[in-house]
């Protein structure tokens, strides 16, 4: 079958010697369809015998000719937090795009898209989409139109770079300065964000609960997951004490190595995942997912030996023991929702 | 959750695709910050245009080598302008910069037609079925080209010893 002729060979015997399809003199000028389902009609897959890939056939390049055609690339390590910064530009000009097509073209971009479910505008709070909703958790539009700076000051911590009453502080002291300005706060006390996501951890009548302070939180690293090159780890926050209290928002983090030290930057905080109130009763966990990469494609600038988290809404620490290895710079934090199957819930 | 999982898709598509893309920008200009600059515009062109790409390589890495072209067109006015000099002394003087000619010289010397199937087929690491797809040419046409590229390449290669 992969040999058929295909008419006009006239020799069975010899079909080796089939016409090399790059002899074909046509096709120069086939029009530009970009669209085409499929290769045509070759069931073969790319022959490696081809000629072009032979390097002796082209006297003259010699020992040039694979490090001219197949030059080892060195890789440039992933600046941090440039994945968000790109994914925000990219909205950016998709939506100024849209707008310079007018009201009507707008409107059935709009939908079209929301039909087909992609993301595109979607995972901005913009405001036309969030009547659609449905996507996951109920979409609370955060209270600051901040689509450009992950890091926000925090609303009620004027007490400014206080080294936090951390559960083993002895780490924090050797380098308290950078690591108390580096962790922000984010969503705390926000007086807006009144709805609750849904989940089991909500109990009844608590939405007067108020925010879950650092001393009636515990922190762990849950499970996680991976695809080619992205390491995910949940976040754990579990309601240790006897009242339900809430959270709401990002979660402050920061790598420690084993001296205590801050490790690279700050979590910054993904901003395509909406987030809301979450309820905890006593004994109940959220959970947020941390994205880093796998060593590999990208520098590594060490594992962690600790982590330290902020809770939404307090501006005291906890630092719990933890290995996170931080490549390529990228280290961000998802928002807070309720369980511990990271967010959005595996 | 559709909206987390297209997230997902294209942080891993940026964590696979992104350190080569900008390596291989590294080595066409002068220096890391307009390498990352490029590749950076290359991803943002890719999403701000389409959610969900088949093939996003191609799209990666012909948009990136037209970055690049426009920025050596930028560098050569600045450079007219401080001087004279024929195309020759450019390459030569490029090539003398970089130590490393191939891939400059292979993107600056090859006709639209020809460079984009050769950035596809290597340096996308594309198998000539896709880079065919890609381009919306039949495999015989891509292989044609390539073989014609590597001709072109030789010649210049020859021109510029």
């Amino acid at each position: 079958m992969s040999r058929d002729p295909g008419g006009p060979g006239p020799d069975p015997q010899q079909p080796e010697d089939l016409p090399e399809p790059h002899d074909l003199p046509d096709s120069r000028d086939l029009p530009d369809s970009r669209d085409l389902p499929e290769p045509h009609d070759v069931s073969e897959p790319h022959d490696v015998s081809d000629p072009f890939d032979l390097g002796e056939r082209l006297p003259g390049l010699g020992a040039a000719e694979p490090l001219l055609l197949r030059p080892e690339i060195e890789v440039l390590p992933v600046p941090a937090g440039s994945f968000e910064r790109i994914r925000r530009r990219a909205t950016r000009r998709r939506r100024g795009r849209a707008a310079a097509g007018g009201g009507l073209a707008v409107a059935a971009a709009v939908s079209s898209l929301y039909l087909l479910g992609v993301p595109g505008p979607l995972w901005h709070p913009a405001p036309p989409i969030t009547a659609t909703g449905g996507t996951h958790a109920p979409t609370v539009t955060p209270t600051p139109g901040h689509s450009s700076t992950p890091t926000h000051s925090p609303s009620n911590s004027p007490t400014g770079p206080t080294p936090s009453a951390s559960p083993s502080s002895g780490a924090a002291s050797a380098d308290p300065a950078p690591d108390a300005t580096s962790a922000p706060l984010i969503g705390a006390g926000s007086p807006t964000a009144t709805q609750v996501s849904g989940g089991s951890s909500t109990a009844p009548g608590v939405a007067a609960a108020g925010s879950c302070p650092t001393s009636q939180l515990t922190a762990a690293l849950g499970g996680g997951n991976a695809g080619a090159g992205n390491l995910y780890r949940y976040l754990v926050l579990t309601n240790n004490g006897s009242t339900p209290c809430a959270l709401d928002g990002f979660p402050g983090l920061s790598l420690l190595d084993a001296q205590g030290g801050q490790l690279g930057a700050p979590a910054t905080f993904d901003h395509s995942i909406s987030y809301g109130r979450v309820v905890l009763a006593p004994g109940a966990s959220a959970s947020a997912t941390i994205h880093t990469l796998n060593a590999g494609a990208t520098s590594c600038a060490g594992t962690s030996s600790s982590l330290r988290i902020y809770p939404p809404g307090d501006t005291a620490s906890m630092v719990i023991p933890g290995q996170v290895m931080l490549c390529g710079g990228q280290l961000s934090v998802s928002p807070l929702i309720s369980g511990s199957g990271g967010n959005p819930p595996s | 959750m559709v909206r987390r999982s297209h997230e997902r898709e294209a942080a891993e598509l940026f964590a696979a695709l992104y350190p080569r893309l900008a390596g291989w920008c590294r080595r066409l200009v002068d220096d890391d910050g307009t390498a990352h600059e490029i590749a950076s515009e290359a991803f943002t062109r890719l999403w701000a245009r389409w959610t969900k790409v088949e093939e996003p390589r191609g799209f990666l890495y012909v948009t990136a080598a037209n970055l690049v072209r426009d920025h050596w067109r930028k560098m050569e006015r600045e450079r007219r302008a401080m001087r004279r000099a024929t195309t020759e002394e450019v390459v030569k003087q490029q090539r003398a910069e970089t130590g490393d000619p191939s891939v400059r010289l292979l993107v600056q010397a090859l006709p639209q037609r020809l460079r984009t199937p050769v950035l596809l087929y290597y340096y996308a690491d594309l198998p000539v079925r896709e880079v065919s797809a890609l381009m919306g040419r039949n495999e015989g046409t891509v292989k044609s080209d390539l073989h014609a590229a590597r001709e072109l390449l030789r010649a210049k290669l020859g021109a510029a010893e």
